[in-house]
């Protein structure tokens, strides 16, 4: 760098502002230049003074009642967190994906019988020294018109998941029972099932 | 988009910024609940300065409309009608000169260019140069010399004051 930075190129590598790449070559420059580096200082001052001048002549505020004038003048909305754009393409792209791993795992469980489940779930419930079921009913992933998929999972000692059971909650019980659809039941690794292994 | 938090970041700043731009303290505060009255019914995507932007638009349209009735008042003056009861005394909070600094650093900044104004309260509010730029209508690159030459203006602009200010007050002394 031949010319020296002028005022605001030093002021915006102060801020954090400069591009790394133009932010290197000033501060390479500056190494070698006594003057700009006095310069650079004169201007680190006197933006610490202007700024530590505005920061404390901001005027008192009473925050608490201003912001109830705000809720009372734009009719409570104020109150509500609102989502931005971000927020919901991450919650809507949280539910598409939820949808398809629902999709994905009905699709795959045609051949599994709900036999199969419900005598996991029994083993399981034998056992409960080797196995944690949690079951979480019901949520509607798959588009109809009721909240109706419900998530089984079963876990060995040490909290690993080992099995997974998707299933449609069609007695309303809230819970997996007899009855229901089994759509997807997971299995370990070798193809059998955890709570056979235990046995 | 957290409302309160927004509000509580900028809501002071805010006031400070177009009390400047129209020293009227009461107005301010107004304003500054406008601009986020209307930030709650259309979010932008950039709050930050967004807020600003709308402030000093709404800071304009208030002095164009004081100058239409400054005018209109001048007019019914003219034509012999008693002119409005004078402006009430300033707030106790004003009358004490206990905040010196305060007004002194009020005053130079009420003095200088809208733009430079606007450069200083949203840098020492912590506003991103991009966010700046987009505020005040200039290239990013832009903000770091303007910025600077803003400050500079700022600092002599508070020298003359306070010398003005001590001379004032030898005089009347």
């Amino acid at each position: 760098m031949r010319e020296h930075p002028a005022e605001g190129e030093l002021q915006a590598l102060l801020d954090g502002e400069l591009t790394s790449a133009r932010a290197l070559v000033v501060r390479a420059h500056l190494v070698r230049c006594a003057s700009c580096r006095a310069r650079t200082n004169a201007t680190r001052d006197t933006a610490a003074m202007v700024n530590a001048l505005l920061r404390r002549s901001t005027p008192k505020v009473d925050s608490a009642s201003a912001w109830a004038r705000l809720v009372v003048r734009s009719g409570g909305r104020a109150a509500k967190v609102r989502r931005g754009p971000a927020q919901w393409l991450s919650a809507v792209g949280l539910a598409l994906a939820t949808a398809a791993l629902i999709v994905m795992m009905v699709r795959v469980s045609r051949s599994i019988t709900g036999t199969d489940a419900f005598a996991l779930v029994r083993e399981a419930q034998a056992h409960p020294a080797q196995a944690l079921l949690r079951d979480a009913c019901c949520s509607d992933h798959d588009g109809g018109d009721r909240p109706d998929d419900g998530l089984l999972t079963l876990s060995s000692v040490g909290e690993k998941v080992t099995v997974v059971i998707v299933y449609e909650d069609v007695d309303r019980s809230g819970t997996f029972t007899h009855g229901d659809i089994v759509r997807y039941v997971s299995t370990i690794p070798n193809g059998t099932p955890v709570a056979h292994s235990a046995r | 988009m957290n409302i309160r938090r927004l509000f509580e970041r900028h809501y002071p700043s805010l006031v400070w910024y177009l009390h400047g731009q129209l020293g009227d303290r009461d107005l301010a505060e107004d304003l500054a609940q406008e601009a986020f009255v209307r930030l709650i019914d259309k979010p932008p995507r950039e709050p930050d300065s967004w807020l600003y932007v709308v402030a000093g638009n709404l800071a304009r349209d208030a002095q164009r409309r004081e100058g239409r009735r400054s005018r209109h008042l001048a007019i019914v003056d003219a034509e012999g009608r008693a002119p409005d009861a004078p402006d009430p005394a300033p707030s106790a909070e004003a009358a004490m000169c206990s905040a010196e600094e305060s007004a002194l650093v009020h005053d130079t900044l009420a003095m200088l260019p809208e733009r430079d104004a606007a450069l200083l309260v949203m840098r020492a509010d912590e506003i991103s140069y991009r966010e700046i730029a987009a505020a005040i209508g200039v290239a990013p690159a832009s903000v770091g010399p303007l910025l600077s030459r803003a400050q500079q203006r700022f600092i002599r602009a508070l020298g003359s004051r306070a010398e003005q200010r001590g001379s004032d007050a030898r005089a009347s002394g």
